[in-house]
């Protein structure tokens, strides 16, 4: 996984999976890697395999700290098994999910 | 056979994926059924308790439908008749729900020899046949 900043936004780059086994780290990754005068992040979502509940958590923690700093959590290019995760749960309707 | 870890789950339900793939199984189903299968495998592994034998995870094809036995020896639960969404910002607690939203039939029996959770998901194009 790689992260960048760029300005207000934090970039989260190959992430390879969010499953019960890895949700945990990537929340607190992500979490430390957000400095303080950011508001957004962007989560890459290309290379993402599949995302299960656990890893949905770990959005949604990131999804809380942004908007508790007026941000945005954005999704790019969710891979199908992705999509069909959010569809699944209706956060395909509380996410920013953006295609490139 | 799942080892208590959850890197093992994410290997098993690749593997039941491609299986299910290999069979003619439509993707889109194919990737639901991985997900139920995960969500079921990662409760048995993580409400394990320390020393208990690992959980067992078998996936098999009966006619025009799909089976997802999970075998764990935790202490059981009662298995709400039925499973909601939480609120949107929850972090947790939408593995039931989304169990029995992909899956046709979910079965749980509490047993001292290892609770089995049943799994059932038709697959298309299997109806009834001369109706």
């Amino acid at each position: 996984m790689k992260m960048l900043s760029d300005g207000q936004i934090l970039r989260v780059e190959e992430v390879d999976s969010l499953g019960a086994n890895s949700a945990g780290a990537f929340r607190d990754e992500v979490r430390r890697a957000f400095r303080p005068e950011q508001k957004d992040i962007e989560i890459d979502l290309s290379n993402t395999s599949y995302l299960d509940s656990c890893g949905l958590g770990a959005l949604i923690a990131l999804y809380k700290v942004t908007n508790s700093r007026d941000g945005k959590l954005r999704l790019l290019d969710p891979q199908p098994a992705v999509e069909q995760m959010l569809e699944l749960t209706r956060m395909h309707r509380v996410f920013e999910i953006v295609r490139t | 056979m799942l080892h208590r870890g959850l890197e093992s789950v994410v290997e098993i339900a690749r593997s039941a994926e491609q299986l299910l793939l290999s069979s003619g199984v439509p993707g889109p189903d194919a990737m639901a059924i991985r997900l139920a299968l995960t969500e079921a495998a990662n409760n048995a592994v993580q409400y394990a308790p320390p020393g208990s034998p690992p959980a067992e995870v078998e996936l098999s094809l009966e006619p025009g439908r799909v089976r997802i036995l999970v075998i764990d020896h935790g202490p059981g639960f009662g298995l709400p008749k039925t499973s909601t969404l939480p609120e949107p910002d929850a972090e947790n607690g939408r593995g039931l729900y989304l169990i029995r939203t992909i899956m046709d039939e979910v079965i749980y029996e509490p047993a001292a020899t290892g609770n089995r959770l049943v799994l059932r998901k038709k697959l298309p194009g299997s109806g009834c046949a001369g109706v």
